[in-house]
C-alpha cells in the first residue's frame, strides 16, 4: 500500500481522485490572466512608439513622442517631487520597519499588533486621504505640499515594508546574536556585523517598496498636495485636461513602466531568490 | 593543575519567574580541567552555563570567577569564555573562514595573523581546505568542528560546551568525543562540557559534576559516580537498573546488611551514613554485574530466582529473574544455553550500594 502510493508519487500530483480537467481549467484561466495583465501593458508601450496613438491601433514606429516628452520640462518638477518623495518614504520606511520589525517577533503576542499595523491597508485610500488632510491642517498646522504628500505616502507604505521586513526578523536565529556577544563584539558591532547584514535583503526591498508604493500613490496624494503636483497626478491632469498631452504621457508611462518593473523584480528577487540561499 | 582555579562560581542562584532554575550552585573547575555537567533537560544545567559565559544574569552570586578575574556582573564580551553552542550558531552570511576569524576581528587583531590563526584552528579540527566554504554546504560534523575553532581561536581561559555533540549520529558522536579530549589535552585548556549522557561524561571527563532541579546532586570521579551513586536519583540516572527496597539491619564488616523482602539478607556498600537500622533503604546494582548461580566468592548475595524473559539484544542478552525482592534484570555478554534455567542469582558486596530509600530533596 505504502510502496504503491509512494512509487506513484511524482506522476500523479494531487491524487488520483484529482479531476484532470481542473488542470487544464487552471492552466488555461491563468494563461487568460496573464494576458490580460500584461497585455495593456505591452500595448501602451507600443502605442508610445506609434505615429498616431489615440487610434488605439499601434503602428508606423516613431520616437517623435520621446522627443516631444524630452524637449518639454513640464514633467521635470512632478518627477523630481515623486523622486525625492519616494526616496524619503523609501529610507523612513526602511529604518522604523527595522526598528519596528526587530521588536514585534518578540512580542507574547505579536499577532494583535501586527494587525493594526496592517489593517491601514484596508481603510479606503479616500478615508485615509481626507483623514489626513485634516490631520496635517490642523494638527501639524503642516502647509499642504511636500511634506503633507510625504507623509501621507510613508503612513501609506510603511504596513507594506513592515510586512517585508518581518519576513527576515521572523525568521533571523537570535542565537546568533548571543554567538557574537560570546566572542567578544559589542551590541553594536553585533548589529553591524551580524544582524544587519542577514537582514539585509528584506531592508532594502523595504525601501524598495517604499518607494514603489510613494512613487505611484494618488488617491492620498489628491487630498494632500495643496498645489504639489507629483508624477502620477501631472500625468492624470495633463490626459484628464488636454489630448494633445496624451502622446506624451504614454511615452512617460513606458518610461516609469520600464524603471519600476525591474525594480519590483529585483525585490522579489533579494526577498525570495537571495534569502533561500543564504 | 593550579591551586588558583580557572572557574569560580560560588552560591548562584537564578529564577525564571517562580521557577528556581539554580539554588545556591557552587562549581569550580581547575586549569587544564574536563569537567562535565551532567543532567536531564530542566536540570538547570544549561542555565548553569549561561550564567558563567554572561548570556544570563543571576538573581544573585557570592563569587564568580573566571581566571581570577571576577566576572559578576560583565557582559559576556568582557568574559576569557567562549562557547561551542549546541546549535552551532555559526554565521551564516559569512564564509568558514570568516566565522572562525571573527572573534580575533572583533579584538583587532590584524588581517594577516588573524588569517592564520584562523587557518591554524582549522587544521587542528581537521577543516583547512574548507575555509572558503559557505556554512550551508557543510555538513552537521563539520560544522560543529566550524564552531569548535571558532570558540578556540582566541584562546580563552574556559571553553564552554553546551551538548556540542547531540546532533550528530551514533558514530560521529564517537569519534568526535575522543578528538574533542585530544584537543583539550593538546591545547591544555579548561572545558566545562554539558551533557545529558552519562556515557559522554564517563569517557570524556576528569569530573563530572550530576544536576538535578538546580542544585549539584553528586560530583566527582566518573568512576566515582558509575560506581558510587550518592543518592536514588544519581543511581537511576546513572542508569542502575535493579534498585530493590529493604530495611537496614546493621553493620557488618563495612558493609551494610539489609533485610529483602522474603527474607534474604543482602550486604552492599552503605552510601547514606545517616540511615539508622530500621530505616527504609535502597539496595541498587547494575545488570552486568549479577550473575546466574550461587556459586560466587566469599562476601556475596545470592536471591533465589526463576526467569522469566530473556531479549537477544545483539552485543549482549537481558534476562529478566522473579526474585521474592522484587524483579531483577542481568546482563550476559557471552552466549547463554538455549534451555538454561536460573535458580538464583548472585553478585559481589561492593558491587552494590545500600541507599536511602527516598531522596531528600
Amino acid at each position: 500500500m505504502t510502496d504503491a502510493a509512494l512509487s506513484q508519487g511524482p506522476t500523479s500530483r494531487g491524487g488520483p481522485s484529482y479531476w484532470p480537467i481542473w488542470r487544464a481549467i487552471g492552466k488555461w484561466a491563468g494563461l487568460f490572466m496573464l494576458g490580460l495583465i500584461y497585455f495593456p501593458l505591452v500595448w501602451l508601450m507600443l502605442l508610445s512608439f506609434s505615429a498616431n496613438p489615440l487610434s488605439g491601433i499601434p503602428g508606423s514606429f516613431t520616437s517623435t513622442h520621446f522627443r516631444a516628452l524630452f524637449a518639454s520640462t513640464d514633467w521635470h518638477q512632478p518627477l523630481l517631487a515623486s523622486v525625492v518623495i519616494g526616496l524619503i518614504v523609501g529610507l523612513v520606511c526602511a529604518v522604523v520597519a527595522t526598528v519596528v520589525g526587530r521588536a514585534v517577533p518578540s512580542l507574547a503576542r505579536p499577532g494583535r499588533t501586527l494587525l493594526l499595523f496592517v489593517l491601514p491597508l484596508f481603510v479606503p485610500g479616500m478615508s485615509m486621504g481626507a483623514a489626513l488632510f485634516i490631520f496635517a491642517r490642523s494638527v501639524l498646522d503642516l502647509k499642504l505640499g511636500f511634506w503633507s504628500i510625504a507623509l501621507g505616502h510613508f503612513v501609506w507604505a510603511f504596513p507594506f515594508a513592515l510586512l517585508i521586513i518581518l519576513v527576515v526578523t521572523t525568521r533571523f536565529d537570535h542565537r546568533l546574536v548571543e554567538a557574537g556577544r560570546d566572542l567578544g563584539a559589542s551590541g553594536w558591532r553585533v548589529f553591524w556585523d551580524i544582524e544587519f547584514p542577514i537582514l539585509m535583503p528584506g531592508i532594502v526591498s523595504a525601501a524598495l517598496f517604499g518607494f514603489l508604493m510613494s512613487f505611484n500613490e494618488v488617491m492620498r496624494t489628491i487630498f494632500l498636495r495643496g498645489t504639489a503636483e507629483t508624477m502620477p497626478v501631472w500625468n492624470w491632469v495633463q490626459a484628464a485636461a488636454q489630448q494633445s498631452q496624451v502622446p506624451i504621457i504614454f511615452a512617460l508611462s513606458t518610461i516609469v513602466l520600464a524603471v519600476t518593473l525591474p525594480l519590483l523584480c529585483g525585490v522579489f528577487w533579494l526577498l525570495f531568490a537571495k534569502l533561500d540561499k543564504s | 593543575m593550579s591551586a588558583e582555579p580557572m572557574l569560580e562560581a560560588m552560591d548562584v542562584v537564578h529564577r525564571y519567574g517562580l521557577v528556581t532554575a539554580l539554588a545556591n550552585v557552587s562549581l569550580t573547575a581547575g586549569r587544564g580541567e574536563f569537567l562535565t555537567i551532567l543532567g536531564s533537560s530542566g536540570s538547570g544545567k544549561t542555565t548553569l552555563l549561561r550564567v558563567i559565559s554572561g548570556l544570563e544574569m543571576p538573581k544573585s552570586v557570592r563569587r564568580l570567577r573566571i581566571g581570577g578575574v571576577d566576572v559578576a556582573g560583565l557582559p559576556p564580551s568582557k568574559r576569557s569564555c567562549t562557547t561551542v553552542f549546541q546549535s552551532y550558531a555559526l554565521f551564516p552570511h559569512m564564509s568558514v573562514i570568516e566565522n572562525v576569524m571573527y572573534g580575533l576581528r572583533i579584538r583587532n587583531v590584524n588581517r594577516e595573523e588573524a588569517t592564520r590563526a584562523a587557518r591554524q584552528a582549522l587544521a587542528m579540527v581537521q577543516l583547512e581546505h574548507k575555509g572558503d566554504r559557505r556554512i550551508a554546504q557543510l555538513s552537521g560534523g563539520e560544522r560543529q568542528r566550524v564552531a569548535l575553532a571558532r570558540a578556540v581561536v582566541t584562546r580563552p581561559s574556559i571553553l564552554l560546551l553546551d551538548e556540542p555533540l547531540g546532533a550528530l549520529d551514533e558514530r560521529l558522536r564517537q569519534d568526535m568525543q575522543l578528538e574533542l579530549v585530544q584537543l583539550q589535552r593538546s591545547l591544555g585548556m579548561t572545558f566545562v562540557y554539558i551533557t545529558h549522557s552519562q556515557e559522554e561524561a564517563l569517557t570524556m571527563s576528569d569530573r563530572v559534576v550530576l544536576m538535578s532541579h538546580g542544585r549539584i546532586v553528586q560530583s566527582g570521579a566518573p568512576l566515582d559516580l558509575f560506581d558510587r551513586p550518592g543518592s536514588r536519583f544519581a543511581a537511576e540516572f546513572m542508569g542502575y537498573e535493579n534498585i530493590l527496597p529493604g530495611t537496614l539491619r546493621g553493620q557488618d564488616r563495612g558493609y551494610a546488611v539489609v533485610d529483602l523482602p522474603g527474607g534474604v539478607q543482602v550486604r552492599g556498600v552503605a552510601m547514606d551514613a545517616a540511615s539508622q537500622p530500621g530505616a527504609a533503604v535502597a539496595v541498587a546494582v547494575r545488570a552486568e554485574r549479577l550473575s546466574p548461580g550461587a556459586n560466587g566468592p566469599a562476601v556475596s548475595n545470592v536471591l533465589p530466582a526463576t526467569l522469566t524473559n530473556k531479549l537477544y539484544r545483539g552485543k549482549y542478552t537481558d534476562l529478566t529473574v522473579a526474585t521474592a525482592a522484587g524483579s531483577m534484570r542481568l546482563r550476559r555478554w557471552e552466549n547463554t544455553p538455549l534451555g538454561e534455567t536460573i535458580s538464583s542469582v548472585t553478585w559481589k558486596a561492593e558491587d552494590c550500594v545500600v541507599l536511602a530509600a527516598s531522596d531528600k530533596s
